[in-house]
């Protein structure tokens, strides 16, 4: 992410460019978490 | 004597893997412990399905969560496996 | 000449039946009758196109039906009250519909509707629809989609058919409320306060759905929050994007038939927390796979496929 000071009444201008993570990914673990816990004698 | 994945874990017997299910470490494993093993792991299987299906993410992703998670939680002292070869954690 | 009625699971439909021993022509003449839509499915070849959608409510009145059976070359006029469709948990509520039918070619007919409500499986409803339709045996060509969605408008210019082929076709959405959308998806880390117009050309194919250029723009001032996890080692622009007051904000959508999204975002505005409220310049490109998002905001309503064609695993799920 590159952020560049122009002139300095000119706004700061920052470009990124971003993959997202879906939090699709933490709500898995908890899911398995809970399917997978102690009780179940599948861990 | 029922089996228990727990004691099991404990004994060295089995371990976690890298592909999200769980691996005989023993050489030569009674049938009945194999068999025991092969019910855990399409048990967990379903389970992936299940998850993968609800999150709609393939299982190889799941499966992928899976072993990531079992791995961290794995007690130290029982056995992972890296890369094909069993250690302990 | 042979007259009588037609028996269709207990209605009967006057009938005149005319075979023109000369001319070798058949002509079937229906006067006014009406059953209701469900006992049609297996006649209507849309309806029958779509095992899965289901009709739960409507009646068919004929008014005057004339031609020939065999070349389903028909004139008249049919109607249908109180129509309601139901695909998975997309919903079409209480429309109503009328079809003047030409002997030009096969089940030509020229359709005006007005449906009550279209309901998402997300949770979201489109209502006062209305649209036109010309038809065939095999083509429908839809004009003049429009209706109200999300707090603005919704309209769809042209959508054509080739028997259950959808032709590509544009969604043009305007002064649209995003946080209802984002509220029903339920989304805790993103709000935007502002009104959108929306432009996604659509390409829609049975396994895939697509979005090509899609653009969107806010011309009204407001304010977007995206809670990022990082909180202060977070980076610069997601903490700028933390509470972003922005004067404009508009960009670009793009959904490839993988899922796979890219979104681009321009706006310009000030974060009271960041840089002390220095106005800054955002230009950002959003990354992401969401298989199947769109097919399940309309259709399924949960997160996960409804044709589990693609988990190989399927008997091992051993879902009938």
């Amino acid at each position: 992410c590159t952020v560049k000071l122009e002139a300095p009444d000119k706004p700061i201008h920052i470009i990124g460019d971003f993959t997202i993570k879906h939090e699709i990914v933490v709500k898995v673990e908890r899911e398995l978490d809970k399917a997978l816990s102690e009780d179940s004698g599948l861990f | 004597a029922a089996l228990d994945i727990g004691t099991l874990k404990d004994q060295g017997v089995v371990g976690e893997m890298s592909t999200g299910y769980v691996g005989i470490v023993v050489s030569n494993p009674s049938a009945q412990i194999r068999s025991f093993v092969q019910d855990i792991n399409d048990k967990r299987r379903t389970i992936y399905a299940q998850e993968a299906r609800k999150a709609n993410i393939t299982l190889a992703e799941v499966e992928a969560i899976a072993a990531k998670r079992n791995l961290d939680k794995t007690q130290r002292g029982h056995y992972i496996n890296i890369n094909g070869a069993w250690r302990k954690k | 000449t042979a007259k009588g009625s037609l028996q269709h699971s207990q209605n009967t439909i006057p009938v005149r039946y005319v075979y023109n021993l000369k001319s070798g022509t058949h002509n079937l003449q229906v006067d006014r009758s009406s059953l209701p839509m469900m006992t049609l499915k297996s006649w209507t070849p849309f309806l029958k196109a779509y095992p899965a959608l289901r009709v739960t409510g409507g009646d068919l009145n004929i008014k005057k039906l004339s031609g020939d059976p065999l070349k389903l070359l028909f004139e008249g006029a049919l109607s249908v009250d109180n129509l309601s469709l139901l695909y998975d948990k997309l919903a079409l509520n209480n429309a109503s519909v009328t079809d003047n039918l030409s002997k030009q070619s096969s089940l030509q007919g020229s359709v005006n509707a007005k449906v009550e409500s279209i309901e998402l499986a997300a949770g979201i409803a489109m209502t006062n629809l209305s649209f036109k339709l010309e038809h065939t045996a095999t083509d429908y060509r839809f004009h003049d989609i429009s209706g109200q969605l999300l707090g603005g408008t919704i309209s769809i210019p042209r959508f054509d058919m080739h028997k259950t082929s959808i032709k590509p076709f544009t969604l043009l959405l305007s002064d649209i409320n995003l946080q209802s959308l984002l509220t029903a998806l339920e989304s805790e880390k993103l709000s935007v306060s502002s009104k959108f117009d929306l432009i996604l050309p659509l390409v829609i194919k049975p396994d895939s759905r697509q979005i090509i250029n899609g653009t969107f723009i806010s011309k009204k001032p407001g304010i977007l929050k995206l809670k990022s996890d990082g909180g202060k080692e977070a980076n610069i622009a997601f903490q700028a994007l933390e509470n972003f007051h922005y004067k404009e904000l508009s960009g670009t959508i793009d959904y490839s038939s993988e899922g796979d999204y890219i979104i681009t975002l321009y706006t310009l505005g000030s974060n009271p927390d960041v840089y002390n409220g220095f106005p800054i310049k955002l230009d950002l490109t959003l990354r992401g796979n969401l298989p199947n998002l769109l097919y399940s905001m309309l259709v399924t309503g949960d997160m996960a496929t409804p044709v589990l064609d693609d988990l190989k695993q399927k008997d091992l799920l051993k879902i009938q």
